[in-house]
């Protein structure tokens, strides 16, 4: 089907095609030696060999009235209707012949004489050429314009390099296209030469052979003799004399001829063969037309994409169009084609010559052969069958190579264009391997050795530790760190973007980025897996083995570590090649809680597996809340702690759970309320609010009372022993807060808190009090004051309110006085009664004598210095002569000043607060 | 004239208002009332006598109208000087205490708008 629509299309382009000829390749034509016998030319060299039935001899009207005259009618109609289809046939063999020689042989000749300064082609490439660089300038502007509004797409960056190569190529685009079509012509030529040399000059073809000759190239002189042959022979002459068609008029074959007479008896005859031989020779004149007309629009649209080759490049560079895609695809289609076809016919040359020997040898006569169904009874030489196979195979291969022609061409075109693209793009990367990508190659190699160099150790320690070395490491560049990462892959990414052809450079680019990416992954993951196995091992070993395996206690931790912050991909992953080592129970013990929690839940898992992590993901915490009872109880009745019992140990394990394992672990603090000690203050605030009823309000009792319950009978009046007192200062505000009822009344808490706790407490929980309590708290607080060390004392009362202050016994203040400031004078003395503040003024007035006998003695001395000073000035005066006198020895009582007095810290504060009680100063003294 | 007695003094100190007694002990108060005693050129033992005058005062034991008649007969001043003291003592002084002692006050009063009873069966005014 889509032949037939080919076909359809060529034929009716024919009568297009010709008008256009005449117009455009008209005035070439003329100018060569066909003149107006080269249509008989042709005809004649098609009925060369047979010139007996050239004109036959009807003699019809002998025969009268009669089924005989009509028969002779028939016979006579169908011969010169055959002798009319040579002549058409004779046609197409010239168009082709003409096609070849003047539009594809010498068509270099034709575009030069087109493409003369003033000739047609040049002329019309000229305005488009120099429209398009108009069409530059306007995307010249469009570029700065899309530069300075952002437009990203359209920037300067992207354009303005694709801008510069459009105006190089449009300028250089009749010489590009021209180059093209001449390699496709220069082709076609040695295709045609070789094609047009199988005629041997032995059957009469004189002078065909010298078409291929340099003299029939490039010359179309008038009444050329080489040229004239070649177009009234050639290639058409060639495949008519292979397929013998002439044998058509062979008078020789009818059998009961004789000369140029048809008598009766041979009517039917030669009816059938002119049936026939028309059919032949209608289609051969098709096949040999189609050709020609093939070449001829080849020839006019290679003519219309030179002219139009200026807008082609703009449009392919830009890519602003697909213009310049679908000029290169006609382009080189069209100037393959020809090729292509010369290639092809060749070929069925060949394979013609070869079944008309084959089948028809040089017997074949078309004549002799149909006339048999003309009712001849003489056995032909040839069969009847063997003369249509020859001839439909032949149409066939001509038919056929016009096609594979065509879509040779096309293909080629497409070919040629990826190619053409593939070639920049590998120059473009054979370039870049051997510059960049070398030097990038270079670069990578010696960042893995520096980076190798700044990682080594010696045992636990780096070897380099220069302070470059120390930056690398501790700026994440480090092995595996993600810049080192990410100048692993620049560097990777760069050496290998010179492989040749495939991809573009962005997406080679990306390629290595991600492929090294994975590749770091894959190689941190696997480092870490064998570091997790090692390490298991380790921690296995050193728990079961004499001797710990040979490992020491700093590798043993390190190992344990490694185990306990492993996550479960990667335990999942080892214990897929180290079931054993994975499940040992040291190493199940030692996987960080998380991980055994999520561990004991995974479906993956065997049962003994799960249970073994669901067992050890509390294992540390469980046994530390499993102790406590037992540490109670030894320490409440003095006894050393059991062996392997650490207090610090199980206080860490209890103190860093998280509500999550509280709740998890519940019924375990249920059995042993006594773990309540080690909670966080947060935790236990936390227990104890039980806002979700996890516990029951018993429970919360007895965490409360195991928690704070022995507080009181520890403190009780007293102060406490020394833990106790730690205890109670450890105690942070939440806890300050939960101690309970038992404990406020104790006199010892309220002792044992520093001024922060006991601030907190009475000023920002005073609600939580009742005034007896903070009564007793401030008695408590008083009594403790004034059995204190004066200058602990001192420190304490910096951070006292005025009520506070006020509610110390006189003494308590005096002795703390120096510790003082005006600002809590002022508080002080807005509370305190007027003994109390005689008291502290009393005190200050007492520190203040030693400073004011140091203050006085300056200023006596001042006082001494200034009267020197002055009688120095009064003897100083100005002699007769104007000089001055005297002068020195104000100098040198100047240098007698006295120096103030260096008063410590201490001093200056007592001096401060005496001015305070000072009636003489301005404050009022109240 | 009021003898300075310190235990009545702060006695009667301690039972005034916060706000007061911040104004009384203020740095401000101080370093003014200092300047006016130095621009009046008192002696040592003037200034002391002056200060405990002043700071009865401040406590309500004395009434600011006795100030200057003090400044003139116990301080020995002139009347210029007595008057001028005086004047500068209660721009500096006594002033802003009252002015502290006023907003407290102002503070405490209840507004007319507290005290009206508000009757439940009375129509709103349209």
């Amino acid at each position: 089907m889509t032949y037939t629509r080919s076909i359809f299309r060529t034929v009716t382009t024919f009568i297009l095609v010709v008008v256009m000829l005449l117009g455009v390749a008209g005035p070439t034509l003329a100018s060569t030696s066909l003149g107006s016998d080269g249509l008989g030319s042709m005809t004649s060299h098609v009925s060369r060999a047979t010139a007996e039935l050239d004109t036959l001899n009807f003699d019809c009207a002998s025969q009268g009235f009669s089924l005989k005259a009509l028969s002779c009618a028939g016979a006579a109609m169908s011969y010169y209707t055959m002798l009319g289809s040579s002549k058409l046939a004779g046609v197409g063999g010239i168009l082709l012949n003409i096609a070849i020689q003047e539009l594809v042989v010498n068509y270099g000749l034709l575009v030069n004489e087109l493409s003369t300064t003033t000739g047609a082609v040049w002329v019309t490439w000229k305005l488009l050429r120099d429209l398009a660089d108009i069409i530059l300038v306007f995307v010249l502007v469009f570029i700065g314009i899309a530069t300075i509004v952002g437009a990203n797409r359209f920037g300067y960056k992207q354009m303005l390099f694709k801008v510069i190569i459009a105006a190089l190529l449009v300028n250089f685009s009749i010489t590009l296209a021209k180059f093209v079509i001449d390699v496709g012509n220069s082709l076609a030529i040695a295709t045609y030469a070789e094609l047009i040399q199988l005629e041997p000059a032995a059957h009469g073809g004189a002078g065909n052979d010298a078409c291929w000759t340099s003299s029939a190239i490039g010359t179309v002189s008038a009444g050329d003799a080489t040229t004239k042959v070649c177009i009234e022979r050639g290639i058409a002459a060639m495949f008519m004399e292979k397929l013998k068609i002439n044998t058509l008029f062979s008078a020789t074959g009818v059998a009961g001829m004789s000369g140029n007479t048809v008598d009766s008896s041979s009517y039917d005859k030669v009816l059938w063969v002119g049936f026939f031989g028309t059919i032949f020779f209608l289609i051969l004149g098709f096949v040999l037309a189609a050709g020609g007309v093939l070449l001829i629009g080849r020839a006019i649209i290679l003519l219309m994409l030179i002219i139009f080759s200026p807008i082609a490049f703009l449009a392919w560079v830009t890519n602003i169009s697909r213009i310049g895609s679908f000029w290169w695809n006609k382009l080189l289609g069209q100037t393959f084609f020809a090729p292509f076809m010369f290639l092809a016919w060749y070929i069925a040359y060949r394979v013609i010559g070869s079944t008309a020997d084959l089948l028809g040898g040089t017997d074949m006569n078309y004549a002799t052969s149909l006339e048999q169904i003309g009712g001849a009874t003489a056995a032909p030489d040839v069969g009847l069958f063997d003369i249509f196979m020859v001839f439909a195979i032949a149409s066939g291969f001509l038919i056929l190579g016009l096609i594979v022609a065509q879509r040779m061409g096309a293909a080629g075109a497409n070919a040629t264009m990826r190619m053409g693209r593939n070639m920049a793009r590998a120059s473009g990367g054979f370039m870049y391997a051997h510059t960049a990508g070398r030097a990038s190659a270079f670069a990578a190699e010696r960042y893995r050795r520096h980076a190798a160099k700044m990682q080594e150790m010696d045992g636990d320690n780096y070897k380099r530790n220069s302070a470059f070395a120390r930056a690398y490491r501790g700026l994440g560049v480090g092995k595996g760190g993600k810049v080192d990462r990410y100048t692993q892959a620049a560097l990777g990414a760069g050496a290998t973007h010179g492989v040749l052809g495939a991809k573009s450079f962005s997406q080679r680019h990306a390629d290595d980025i991600r492929a090294s990416g994975e590749r770091n992954a894959e190689l941190t993951t696997v480092a870490r897996q064998n570091n997790l196995r090692d390490a298991a091992q380790v921690v296995r070993d050193y728990e079961t083995l004499d001797g710990n395996g040979g490992f020491t206690p700093k590798e043993y931790e390190a190992a344990k570590t490694t185990v306990g912050t492993a996550s479960t991909g990667d335990i999942e992953a080892v214990r897929q090649t180290n079931r054993g080592l994975m499940n040992h129970e040291s190493v199940v013990n030692n996987i960080g809680k998380a991980q055994a929690t999520a561990l004991s839940k995974d479906e993956k898992l065997r049962g003994t597996e799960k249970v073994a992590h669901a067992t050890s993901a509390y294992k540390n915490e469980q046994d530390a809340i499993k102790r406590v009872t037992e540490i109670q109880k030894a320490l409440a009745n003095g006894d050393p702690l059991p062996d392997g019992m650490d207090v610090g140990e199980v206080e860490k394990h209890i103190r860093k759970m998280t509500p999550t394992d509280v709740k998890n672990n519940k019924i375990l603090f249920a059995k042993n309320p006594a773990a309540m000690r080690y909670v966080s203050p947060d935790m236990f605030s936390s227990i104890v609010s039980n806002k979700d009823d996890t516990w029951s309000p018993e429970q919360i009792d007895s965490f409360r009372k195991e928690r704070y319950g022995d507080l009181q009978e520890k403190l009780g009046e007293a102060p406490g022993d020394e833990d106790t007192q730690k205890m109670v200062h450890g105690m942070d505000n939440k806890d300050l807060e939960m101690v309970g009822d038992d404990t406020y009344a104790t006199a010892g808490f309220w002792e044992n808190l520093d001024q922060r706790q006991y601030n907190h407490l009475t000023r920002t929980k005073r609600s939580n009090f009742t005034p007896t309590q903070l009564e007793f708290a401030a008695n408590a607080r008083k009594a403790h004051f004034a059995n204190m060390d004066p200058d602990k004392l001192q420190t304490s009362l910096k951070s006292m309110r005025g009520e506070e202050l006020a509610g110390l016994d006189k003494e308590t203040l005096a002795k703390g006085a120096p510790g003082l400031n005006p600002g809590a004078l002022n508080e002080l003395s807005k509370h305190a009664s007027s003994e109390k503040m005689d008291a502290v003024e009393e005190e200050i007035r007492t520190k203040y004598e030693p400073v004011q006998e140091k203050l006085a003695a300056h200023k006596q001395a001042m006082d001494e210095y200034e009267q020197k000073l002055r009688k120095a000035k009064g003897r100083a005066t100005v002699t007769g002569t104007g000089e001055r006198s005297g002068d020195d020895a104000v100098s040198a009582v100047e240098k007698t000043k006295p120096q103030a007095p260096q008063l410590s810290r201490e001093e200056q504060q007592i001096v401060k607060l005496h001015k305070w009680f000072n009636p003489e100063g301005g404050r009022p003294h109240v | 004239m009021q003898k300075y007695n310190y235990s009545a003094v702060h006695e009667r100190f301690t039972k005034l208002p916060e706000e007061v007694q911040d104004a009384i002990l203020s740095d401000e108060l101080a370093t003014k009332f200092a300047e006016t005693m130095e621009s009046a050129q008192l002696s040592k033992e003037q200034r002391k006598n002056c200060n405990e005058q002043a700071t009865l005062v401040l406590v309500g034991l004395s009434k600011m109208v006795e100030f200057e008649s003090f400044a003139n007969a116990e301080l020995g001043l002139n009347e210029v000087v007595a008057h001028k003291l005086t004047t500068d003592v209660k721009k500096h002084v006594f002033d802003p205490v009252r002015q502290a002692l006023m907003d407290v006050m102002a503070k405490k009063k209840p507004s007319a708008a507290d005290t009206k009873q508000s009757d439940p069966y009375k129509e709103p005014a349209q």
